[in-house]
């Protein structure tokens, strides 16, 4: 092995493949099969609502200017 | 709230679909626990909303790094302030036992320097994967994590000091067996 210098150079070229192989240990281990509770359900949804309404009020405000 | 686009909302709900088994997880690797875990992936897509600007690609290498980052911290903000009780033991032992094995078919890197990257302390590594594969800027980091841009510069340095440490020590066993 040659001696190796860690200077930034380095880790910029490095980091990432360790974040892929990072990353690929927890999608070996992703469960498709997971069973989100009904109260995260619904919170999920009430989020997903209340974006989609606060981007319509926004748009109906610039319109009635 | 940061969607504020029909764009931004589609992408939100495509996130939604294709992120949530992943953070989830995340999640449940850090707290053990299934309601606390999904409290930290709702907390993320809240977080999410926040950040909409910062996410390009849905289905891009980055921006699944920014999810996995967001719902880490998420989990780590929950499990700090609950200070709960995990059976982090029996979960690892759990994980060893599904443990799959990793090649770096894609790098002439020694895989045991990889390893050296990949098991920093997560406090460290957090932020090196944030500057150096993310390449987010120091100030970038510490709003994202919390903490003063102090803090990272320390974190940066102390880091490197621990990999040049621990690759000083693989190479001289390679050198002693020469």
């Amino acid at each position: 092995m040659k001696h190796i210098k860690v200077t930034d150079e380095w880790l910029y070229k490095y980091m990432p493949i360790a974040e892929n192989a990072l990353i690929r240990e927890i999608e070996g281990r992703i469960d498709t099969r997971w069973k989100f509770s009904s109260k995260f359900e619904r919170k999920m949804k009430r989020l997903i609502r209340i974006e989609a309404h606060s981007w319509i009020m926004k748009m109906q405000s610039i319109f009635k200017k | 709230m940061m969607i504020d686009t029909e764009e931004s909302k589609r992408k939100f709900v495509i996130l939604y679909e294709k992120y949530r088994y992943l953070m989830i997880r995340v999640a449940y690797d850090i707290l053990g626990d299934r309601f606390l875990a999904e409290d930290a992936v709702h907390e993320s897509f809240v977080k999410l909303t926040q950040n909409m600007n910062k996410i390009g690609d849905v289905n891009a290498q980055e921006t699944k790094r920014f999810v996995i980052t967001i719902t880490k911290n998420s989990a780590l903000d929950i499990y700090r302030k609950r200070s709960i009780q995990i059976k982090r033991e029996v979960y690892l032992d759990e994980l060893r036992d599904n443990e799959i094995p990793i090649t770096y078919i894609e790098t002439e890197l020694d895989n045991r320097i990889l390893d050296i990257l990949k098991n920093l302390p997560d406090i460290y590594r957090d932020v090196f994967l944030l500057k150096y594969s993310s390449k987010l800027d120091n100030k970038e980091i510490a709003e994202l994590l919390g903490v003063s841009e102090g803090n990272i510069r320390q974190r940066i340095l102390r880091g490197k000091e621990l990999i040049r440490e621990a690759i000083k020590k693989v190479e001289d066993i390679e050198d002693e067996a020469y």
